[in-house]
């Protein structure tokens, strides 16, 4: 392939970045280096671009190991983990409206749960409500049985479940437009839940962020 | 997707091996999380938690190169998560966040190496995050543009304009100190 010295100022910054990290394909590298050693000005820009990695390379943080338990911790998740991926997997075999109904139910729960834990309502770990006799006078103070916080991070992984069983959804049926989409909207609102990370690993998710929606209906043509 | 093929590979791994041998990303992970959050209890927390997500997801069933990329991308989100939440805060307040990390809060003029890696950090981190991400991963944890475009959800094209921006960007802010090296 012919290399073309690049027409614009932005165009120029991303080759000679990409030629510092060694992204270019060897010929444009070497083609680039031709075109360097008849032009100092470009040369330099090339040089104070090493100059800035050398600089930055000054910034450098201790690393850390983990804990003594951290791998039994780990283990332990592992056991747990295995049993939810399997009860996961099972979810997938469900049709798509029974799905979707699982998912606007558990959200729904957890709805109902954050509401009471946050404004006060009966402790779900004490498993009764106690009825006492109040003396007249007395202050009724609650501990809320989850956080605002918490209920809000409960909130967002289930809305979150929700949005990726639909683009799994739309990757079986082939819908790589509405995909894309859907995997865009996980990503800007969601990408800190664990769900979004669990995609992240998987293939065909992979796929659909390299390849755009044209090019991947015509793998399935 | 816990595919027929995947199936087997969680029968033949055995759990505590696959822990061990992710665990040996975990000063990299701990260090890519330090550098994008910027403090050392948030970095150690979303390391944390990148790893009991994996064990969680099933660590026996991923090979190690798949755990590694895994473990970035999971740390990744998290601290864009944290770093949303900390704007949030930031915006919620009076504190501007360009006070907090802006290079040209720090002195005009120093030779310590001390004064230099501060000035470095405060650099990278006054960087918007999504070029934040790019520049660490390229610059020290040393990852291809496609790996970078994996961990980062975008397409390699987009870390190369990214990287060219952000490249600008820290050369106009340390330009004091580049000075100084000729």
């Amino acid at each position: 392939m012919m290399w073309h010295p690049p027409d614009t100022e932005q165009a120029w910054a991303e080759c000679l970045s990409a030629y510092v990290d060694g992204e270019l394909p060897p010929d444009a590298a070497s083609a680039l280096e031709a075109f360097l050693d008849a032009h100092p000005a470009r040369a330099r820009q090339v040089e104070a671009l090493r100059e800035t990695s050398r600089l930055l390379a000054e910034w450098q943080v201790p690393a850390l190991a983990p804990d003594a338990g951290f791998a039994e911790r780990l283990e332990a998740e592992a056991t747990r983990g295995g049993r939810l991926a399997r009860a996961f997997a099972g979810l997938r075999t469900l049709g798509r409206w029974p799905r979707t109904a699982a998912a606007f139910a558990a959200g729904l729960l957890v709805g109902v749960f954050a509401t009471l834990g946050v404004q006060g309502g009966p402790d779900p770990a004490a498993g009764h409500v106690a009825v006492a006799p109040v003396p007249p006078g007395t202050m009724l103070v609650s501990q809320p049985a989850i956080s605002p916080g918490q209920a809000e991070e409960l909130l967002r992984e289930v809305t979150a479940q929700g949005v990726a069983l639909t683009l799994v959804e739309q990757i079986r049926s082939r819908d790589w437009t509405a995909a894309l989409a859907t995997y865009q909207d996980l990503v800007a609102n969601y990408a800190d839940t664990a769900v979004a990370g669990k995609l992240e690993g998987n293939g065909e998710v992979r796929l659909l962020k390299q390849a755009p929606p044209r090019a991947l209906r015509r793998i399935d043509e | 997707m816990l595919s027929k093929k995947n199936a087997h590979k969680l029968a033949a791994r055995d759990p505590a091996d696959a822990i061990q041998a992710a665990l040996a990303n975990y000063p990299d992970i701990y260090v890519f999380a330090r550098r994008m959050v910027g403090n050392a209890d948030s970095a150690l927390d979303v390391t944390q938690e990148a790893f009991l997500r994996l064990a969680r997801d099933g660590v026996a069933t991923k090979g190690a190169e798949q755990a590694r990329r895994w473990l970035f991308v999971v740390a990744r989100n998290l601290c864009f998560g944290r770093l949303r939440r900390q704007a949030r805060r930031r915006s919620a307040g009076s504190e501007p966040l360009e006070t907090l990390a802006s290079p040209h809060a720090g002195p005009a003029e120093s030779g310590h190496a001390e004064e230099r890696r501060q000035w470095v950090m405060r650099a990278v981190e006054s960087l918007p995050p999504h070029m934040r991400e790019v520049v660490i991963l390229r610059e020290y944890e040393g990852l291809s543009y496609a790996e970078i475009a994996g961990v980062a959800g975008c397409s390699e094209g987009t870390v190369k304009s990214r990287l060219a921006r952000a490249r600008e960007a820290l050369r106009e802010r340390l330009a004091p100190f580049l000075e100084g090296y000729r």
